[in-house]
């Protein structure tokens, strides 16, 4: 029987690509496909923010052309052109309904890292501790952490870089830890990608390269002649056929039936998650599905209240600091300037008449911190589950639990930014809808017990051959951001198949 | 497809559109009546009463009867109709429609409801068409009526919560084609809007998307009314206020249309969205964007004003002096100090001056806004 490839990867994110370059390495003929079907819009080329600023077609970019004006809702790093077409198209491609959880997936290449805020913390010794092998873990996400360039944060905004200088003077606060944030983010020129420039329009995605985002890393991929790249190709299901997986998908109009010694899922949780059931025959069978409870409050620094706003900055997370909110429960968040944000969402939260609220904003810009705060998945109450149609559905639930331990955590918050410099807004603290912290994970955890789970490998429970690399396998989500762990993670994939096929008593798999 | 169309009425209100509509389909179009038509139209001097002039030619051919003449009695204009059908039926026109009205019933208040029912029974084989309440095209008839009552700072109404069925001037001279082309022939049919709406607030949403203004309404007795009818009839000095008016208003029931809507191939969109498609009501949404784009600090470019129009296809809402905190007018103040802040002009008024001035001006705003925010509440509550 002829394959298409030795191993297909479903999935050309963060986590597809990282279970790709091992294999790759290892000299195996991968071919990574996606159902990207479009150029993604063409990041600014503005010089600074200034100049952006100044652009008469900005509200253009910022708003869209038609229909209802873009909102920020949740985040202003959904309300970019960027952002909408990296968006477009999942729900609807996944047969996914979502209620009371805000779904997130992307068909496009590269996936969600296209519009990340690139904090690539790792995680704490306790968290990897739950891994299968922690020892194998750390050395991955330092891999990783290399390949993808994480540096904390160089470049503060003058909020941000106060609130810095004023945590070096203050005594050790217990239970909070506060530093630049780990980005991944490149200071200096590296290869094809480029130093950050401190332009300030990361938002609306970076024309150097300077941020790290999957796709970018397909053109070093495609250099090894032993692995090619399919586009436009949405996997609908998965089979297994005499010796061989069968992935089943869906090309433009075109049905297609590709063949593989081992298939890589690497489509992101939901749409991974998706395929995994039906390979199972799971109809009807709730999931739990984890995600960080989130929420977000704001800071003012008074003496920079009324600064005009600068004309270069840094657009990403700022500082990032961790709370113990009781014991064994720690709570993790970033710190942005709103210096590099449209004012909008500012200004509709003031009871001012608009042009007034409008410039009120503008003084405030400067002298603006907000803060996110993210909660252990395993306070989140989620299910998901596939309808007997075929789709795809999650329902989400707020807990109690969560909204207290995020109400502490943030009263812990204001107190330890008071003391360096930050005043909390009153009212600004808000928590958000399940699902809008992005970072759906674990539904089909390492060595889970449930009926839908995945080997110590990443191989899915039941079905030798299936591998899942991206954060469907996490077997537990931190309240630090998850992406370094899920590349990490699926780095540990691509290596373990790797050594598997390079055997040849075991080249045959699944 | 009927090649030619012979229309009576065809200078009024429907009529100008529905030869416009056939003529720009290729048909050729002769109108029957006292006034020519536009170019491209054959007219044939003709009255109600006289039979379809005999030179006409008639193949291929349909009749549309739009024609009512106020001025003549009853009969007149029942046997006329008749007798125009009849003929035409002779000369071989094998499709023949008669406009009808949503008020048609052999009880009807007024009596044109009871005269356009009669001049139906007087019709056989030819396609009946009871119109609902048609808005939309230029501001004249009963459309134009209703906009200017709109204007009204107050309207006293019979009965405003009687049920009209408003349908759009393009949508009737579809339905209209469509029977001429055969649809639906012989039958009398309901060409109405499928949802009935409240009389009152169809003239609440004249206002608003018209002239931007709120429309009290103040209810009155139809008894009260036909008194005031009958006044002002003897008060010298006072305009007469036409009692058959106020009975065709007061007397139209309710028909179910969907099925017949169905029948004609016709898609009837709600009042709601497609009046605001209308050019005086996009100039009237364009109007709210230039106001509240200047007032949100900006100069409203043409640009900026179409990019705001079509974020509310909903068309104007109802301005206030004093911004609201919060509701619809509050979420489209927002949207335009989004676009204004996205703005050349907003990005520089922003952007000038020194610390200082920014942080004068602050102060400045807090305390203007904190003595106005009271009243802001107060004011613009609902």
């Amino acid at each position: 029987m002829t394959l298409d490839a030795t191993v297909i990867v479903i999935g050309s994110g963060p986590a597809g690509v990282s279970a790709a370059w091992p294999l790759v390495e290892a000299g195996i003929e991968v071919l990574m496909v996606d159902a990207s079907n479009g150029v993604m819009p063409a990041p600014p080329a503005h010089e600074d923010l200034a100049a952006w600023r100044a652009d008469p077609a900005r509200w253009r970019a910022e708003l869209g052309g038609t229909g209802p004006l873009a909102e920020a809702g949740l985040s202003p790093k959904f309300a970019t052109p960027r952002a909408r077409a990296t968006l477009t198209g999942f729900a609807q491609a996944s047969g996914l309904q979502a209620d009371g959880f805000h779904a997130v997936g992307s068909l496009a290449a590269g996936g969600l890292s296209q519009i990340w805020g690139a904090l690539a913390p790792h995680y704490s010794p306790d968290d990897l501790a739950a891994f299968p092998d922690p020892a194998v873990m750390a050395a991955s996400c330092d891999r990783v952490a290399e390949r993808i360039g994480v540096n904390p944060s160089a470049i503060l905004t003058p909020a941000a870089a106060r609130v810095a200088a004023r945590h070096r003077e203050t005594r050790d606060d217990p239970g909070f830890r506060l530093g630049p944030a780990p980005n991944a983010v490149l200071a200096a020129s590296r290869r094809e990608r480029g130093g950050c420039t401190a332009c300030g329009l990361c938002l609306h995605g970076c024309a150097r390269g300077s941020i790290y985002q999957a796709a970018a890393e397909l053109p070093a991929l495609s250099r090894h002649s032993n692995f090619r790249y399919r586009p436009g190709v949405r996997v609908e299901r998965l089979g297994g056929a005499a010796g061989a997986h069968l992935v089943e998908a869906r090309a433009g109009t075109e049905q297609v039936s590709l063949r593989a010694g081992a298939v890589v899922l690497a489509a992101g949780t939901l749409a991974t998650t998706g395929l995994a059931l039906r390979r199972l025959g799971l109809v009807g069978r709730r999931v739990r599905l984890e995600s960080n409870p989130v929420g977000g409050m704001a800071f003012l620094i008074p003496g920079l209240v009324g600064q005009a706003l600068p004309a270069r900055s840094f657009g990403l997370g700022q500082l990032f600091y961790t709370i113990d909110v009781e014991p064994g429960v720690e709570s993790a968040g970033v710190v942005y300037g709103a210096d590099t944000l449209p004012l909008g969402p500012i200004a509709d939260r003031l009871p001012l008449t608009r042009a007034a609220a409008l410039r009120t904003a503008r003084a405030l810009a400067p002298a603006l911190l907000l803060a996110t705060q993210y909660l252990p998945g395993r306070f989140s109450d989620n299910r998901l589950w596939l309808e007997g149609d075929g789709s795809l559905r999650v329902e989400g639930h707020q807990t109690a639990q969560a909204q207290q331990l995020l109400d502490r955590g943030f009263a812990t918050l204001a107190g330890r930014m008071r003391r360096r410099g930050a005043w909390a807004l009153p009212g600004s603290r808000q928590v958000l809808t399940p699902g809008a912290d992005a970072h759906p994970a674990g539904t089909l955890p390492l060595r889970g017990t449930g009926p839908a789970a995945t080997t110590a490998t990443g191989e899915l429970a039941g079905v030798a051959g299936v591998f899942v690399a991206d954060g469907a396998a996490l077997p537990l989500l931190s309240a630090r951001h998850p992406t370094l762990t899920i590349m990490a993670q699926a780095d540990g994939v691509g290596r373990t198949l790797a050594r598997r096929l390079a055997t040849p008593a075991m080249a045959q798999v699944g | 497809m009927a090649r030619h169309l012979i229309i009576t009425g065809g200078t009024g209100y429907l009529g100008t559109a529905l030869v416009a509509c056939a003529l720009e389909q290729g048909r050729a179009v002769t109108l029957l009546g006292r006034r020519a038509g536009p170019l491209g139209t054959q007219h044939r001097r003709w009255m109600l009463g006289e039979p379809l002039p005999a030179e006409i030619d008639t193949q291929d051919a349909a009749l549309v009867h739009l024609a009512h003449d106020w001025r003549a009695g009853d009969y007149a204009n029942v046997a006329g109709t008749a007798l125009l059908f009849a003929s035409a039926e002779a000369a071989g026109v094998a499709s023949r429609v008669f406009v009808s009205s949503q008020s048609a019933r052999n009880d009807a208040l007024n009596r044109y409801g009871r005269m356009k029912w009669a001049a139906e029974q007087r019709i056989a084989g030819a396609t009946s068409l009871r119109v609902g309440l048609i808005y939309g095209g230029p501001r004249v008839a009963m459309y134009g009526l209703l906009c200017r009552l709109a204007s009204l700072p107050v309207l006293p109404m019979i009965e405003p919560a009687r049920a009209v069925q408003p349908i759009h001037l393009g949508e009737v001279v579809a339905g209209m084609l469509a029977a001429v082309d055969g649809r639906g022939t012989g039958r009398v049919l309901a060409l109405a809007g499928p949802d009935p709406v409240q009389f009152g607030d169809v003239l609440r949403l004249f206002a608003r998307v018209l002239w931007a203004k709120r429309l009290p309404i103040v209810p009155i007795p139809l008894r009260f009314a036909l008194w005031a009818c009958e006044l002002s009839a003897r008060l010298p000095l006072v305009p007469t206020i036409d009692r058959e008016r106020v009975l065709g208003l007061a007397g139209t029931e309710p028909i179910d249309s969907a099925v017949d809507l169905a029948r004609l191939g016709i898609a009837v969109r709600p009042i709601a969205k497609r009046l605001a498609a209308e050019p005086a009501c996009r100039r009237a949404l364009l109007v709210e964007a230039r106001a509240l784009l200047r007032r949100a600090g900006t100069v409203p470019t043409s640009a900026l004003m179409r990019r705001y129009a079509r974020a509310f296809p909903d068309g104007a809402m109802v301005r206030s002096r004093l911004e609201p905190i919060d509701g619809p007018v509050a979420a489209r103040m927002r949207a335009a100090a989004r676009l204004a802040e996205a703005s050349v002009a907003g990005e520089a008024r922003l952007a000038r001056g020194s610390r200082v001035g920014r942080l004068a001006r602050l102060a400045v705003d807090s305390m203007a806004e904190t003595l106005m925010l009271p009243v802001r509440i107060v004011v613009t509550r609902r």
